[in-house]
């Protein structure tokens, strides 16, 4: 059996006796949601990514922690949150950029591209408003399709907790595109 | 559109999402971190102190609190020797009786002849 059909579990045994190839299939597998994640936290692209790959080494290095009678995703999505939060508390200079206010409000910019670009600025902005938990809880449930139990292991809140910040980060970011068209065509 | 009670995903804005936090690229962030995690794993120390790191801080407290009490034990055992060993000390077990504590208290160190004596009760 090729590594990139194994399961997670069978490839994290494999990582964790030190086979490279089974980290890499890991690492592939994850760095979509491992980066977003982070990125939701950070705000910046480049610290989020640093953060993700701290979070992935650190993975590997505590292999041994994982069960494997247990979902891998979460267990990795925990750890790399922990290292964005991290990382985020330790910065202390650079900040997510704020809005132009013309682009806030939301007055039409002439090209698509530009338009594109404003409206994913303006959620970005809308979602570094928001608490860091309703943040990581609404990107893990909305993007990334964990369950409500699985957001609730990773964040180590209970579940209702969980349900609540979804509700209220979607409302906020709902709220903040409103004045923004496009924003659900801006998506592809 | 999705309600924000919902207890579904909500596509409409997890696909606004995904593509306002996707930084592209995989490919590029996928050799970087494999590239590290294979240097961590080619270092001996790596697989190991992952299962022992966790120990060490522990391992160390208790090490040093066994070589406290070690060092501890150890000295009242020698303050209890020396004790003993004066107890033992033939003179005083033979002249308890006799002049044994003039001899003790005395300011110099008494003629060795004298402690013979002393010791061999005469």
């Amino acid at each position: 059996m090729r590594n990139s059909d194994m399961q997670d579990g069978e490839l994290a045994a494999l990582a964790a006796a030190g086979d490279r190839e089974a980290f890499g299939v890991l690492v592939e597998r994850y760095a979509g949601a491992a980066r977003r994640l982070a990125r939701s936290i950070l705000g910046d692209p480049d610290d989020a990514d640093d953060a993700a790959q701290d979070g992935f080494l650190s993975a590997l290095r505590h292999l041994g922690r994982y069960d494997p009678s247990r979902p891998f995703g979460p267990w990795l999505m925990r750890i790399v949150a922990n290292a964005a939060s991290d990382r985020r508390r330790r910065r202390t200079v650079r900040q997510t950029q704020p809005l132009a206010p013309e682009l806030a409000a939301g007055r039409s910019s002439p090209a698509v591209e530009t338009e594109r670009r404003s409206i994913q600025e303006a959620l970005h902005g809308a979602l570094a408003a928001l608490p860091e938990r309703q943040r990581m809880a609404v990107v893990l449930f909305d993007v990334e399709g964990y369950s409500h139990r699985e957001i609730a292991s990773i964040l180590g809140v209970p579940d209702g907790t969980v349900r609540s910040d979804v509700f209220h980060a979607r409302r906020s970011l709902r709220s903040a595109m409103a004045p923004w068209k496009g924003w659900k065509e801006s998506e592809s | 559109m999705s309600s924000p009670f919902d207890h579904q995903p909500d596509h409409e804005l997890g696909a606004a999402l995904r593509a306002a936090l996707d930084a592209g690229d995989n490919h590029a962030f996928v050799q970087r971190v494999t590239a590290a995690g294979g240097s961590q794993l080619a270092e001996p120390s790596g697989v190991w102190w992952g299962v022992l790191g966790p120990w060490a801080r522990p391992g160390m407290a208790a090490a040093l609190a066994l070589i406290a009490a070690m060092g501890f034990w150890l000295g009242n055992r020698s303050l209890r020797g020396g004790v003993a060993a004066e107890l033992d000390d033939p003179i005083q077990a033979a002249g308890g009786l006799l002049e044994v504590p003039a001899l003790l208290a005395g300011q110099t160190a008494p003629d060795m002849d004298v402690v013979l004596g002393v010791a061999l009760g005469r």
